[in-house]
């Protein structure tokens, strides 16, 4: 392991490391196992560290209760700093429709080109029988069609809410979390506080 | 003559293609029940690393299975000097549910390449959205196993919204080859409403269904919250419904962390959130089907 990676492993369990050097930190977990074990020594190495100075193993921070917390930290409502979520973004979704309007007919005309070239150099005769034996591919036909980008703008845009609503907030990301997101794995890592009930 | 040669060779290719696909979905969905099973019933210990959106974490992980009880524990490895909260962290990744029939309305399954994982081969498995209404999970499992080595939540861009990855782990071989189906101990939930009629959903995003209709106690004493959760067959969303007078919220906005989002609006003065692990925008949508039926 080289120093570059050490160092990006130190700063992480430094808690020094920002969001790039952790992107960066989980990529080379994914190709170097050495650096994953190594890894493990040095979080139980600080474990036991710890332990030593008086403080229980494994007293950390539940992920629930880290989303909890983000939701203290943020910042508290007043009239004046609120930005009204629009019902309907009109604007936005016709600017968004046109522009992939446009990228939906220039790749039209780009496939239409591609095929027609390919098309040329293909016998003639009908292959019946081969376009039979394609699978039908099934098509989605998801009866509400939302435009995902302007709502994640809109997202980022609102961000202040009252004491009431955080405590509110957790209550129901809680309750969530105990009996509806049991089917997937990542929530139940988001369960942990419950454990303990 | 090459013409012939070249129009036999691809109705070949195609013939292969269109069987060895739902051979490939169907080796797919035997290898995430073979998943679901083995993180019940394998004795294992090891450390992962858990991303979730922008912050990355630590965890020992421990699973027994002994005369049929099952015995885990979960233990965030603190970083830096932030740790001293109380909190003694146990989950299991045995709350694993199986992926419900209907997912296959919704999801593709794939099998794709291997990996190597924690000094162990793995297959990655991919239930991918048939639209935008979800997100993209993948999957590497041991095939010899089942264990799960690695997992992660892909939103459209490409981007890994959460991500979980074993760094070392160790399986203990059990005595028997044959793993025994493990039955899961029910979440004790609250008091199950009549099923809601005076809330209807015009329309949801396809494959969602409503599962659960739960009464829940209201904050510091106030009206009970209606909790309606609708699944996919993979993925749930919490849509509360608090009556007029509730404490307050804003009337419309959302949050977002990791693969979870929040997204609140009001309906005939019913404060209406919505909770789940989905694109805001599913949220958003479910949130404008919801009508209250006077």
């Amino acid at each position: 392991m080289n120093t570059i990676k050490e160092e990006l492993l130190s700063a992480f369990l430094d808690d020094e490391s920002n969001e790039f050097e952790r992107r960066r930190l989980l990529d080379e977990l994914k190709k170097d196992d050495e650096m994953g074990a190594t890894l493990s020594r040095y979080a139980f190495m600080g474990e036991a560290m710890r332990a030593s100075k008086g403080q229980a193993m494994g007293q950390g921070v539940s992920l629930l209760s880290r989303i909890q917390d983000e939701l203290e930290d943020e910042p508290a409502y007043t009239a004046d700093n609120v930005v009204p979520m629009p019902v309907r973004a009109n604007t936005a979704t016709k600017v968004h429709s046109y522009r992939w309007l446009g990228m939906g007919m220039a790749a039209t005309v780009a496939a239409v080109a591609v095929g027609s070239v390919l098309f040329m150099g293909q016998p003639k005769a009908p292959d019946a029988q081969i376009a039979a034996a394609i699978p039908a591919t099934p098509v989605s036909t998801a009866t509400v069609v939302a435009d995902a980008g302007s709502t994640d703008v809109r997202i980022q845009q609102v961000g202040r809410i009252d004491p009431q609503a955080r405590d509110i907030l957790k209550q129901y990301v809680s309750q969530h979390v105990k009996y509806a997101s049991t089917t997937v794995i990542a929530p139940s890592i988001r369960a942990v506080s419950y454990a303990n009930d | 003559m090459p013409t012939i040669k070249h129009s036999v060779s691809l109705a070949v290719l195609v013939a292969v293609l269109a069987w060895s696909a739902p051979s490939m979905a169907n080796e797919a969905g035997d290898l995430l029940a073979k998943m679901r099973n083995a993180v019940h019933a394998l004795n294992y210990s090891g450390t992962l690393v858990y991303s979730q959106g922008n912050e990355l974490s630590n965890y020992q992980i421990s699973h027994t299975l002994e005369n049929g009880t099952e015995k885990e524990s979960v233990v965030r490895l603190a970083q830096g000097t932030e740790a001293g909260d109380e909190n003694v962290e146990s989950f299991s990744l045995a709350k694993l549910q199986q992926v419900q029939p209907q997912a296959e309305d919704v999801y593709t399954l794939d099998l794709g390449g291997q990996e190597f994982v924690a000094n162990r081969n793995c297959q990655i498995v991919v239930a991918r959205p048939r639209d935008g209404m979800r997100y993209l999970q993948r999957y590497c499992i041991e095939p010899d196993s089942g264990m799960l080595l690695k997992y992660s939540l892909v939103d459209r861009s490409h981007r890994s919204v959460e991500q979980l990855m074993f760094t070392a782990l160790d399986i203990v071989a059990t005595t028997s080859d044959a793993v025994p189906p493990i039955q899961q101990a029910p979440v004790a939930a609250p008091a199950a409403a009549m099923p809601s009629k005076d809330w209807i959903f015009t329309s949801l995003p396809v494959g969602f269904q409503q599962v659960q209709d739960l009464q829940q106690d209201g904050v510091n004493g106030k009206a009970p919250v209606r909790q309606i959760i609708l699944s996919d067959g993979m993925t749930s969303v919490s849509v509360f419904i608090a009556p007029p007078g509730a404490l307050g919220m804003l009337d419309s906005m959302g949050l977002s962390s990791g693969a979870m989002n929040i997204y609140a609006s009001e309906v005939d003065q019913y404060q209406i959130t919505l909770v789940g692990e989905v694109p805001v925008a599913t949220l958003k949508s479910i949130s404008d089907a919801l009508q209250h039926v006077h």
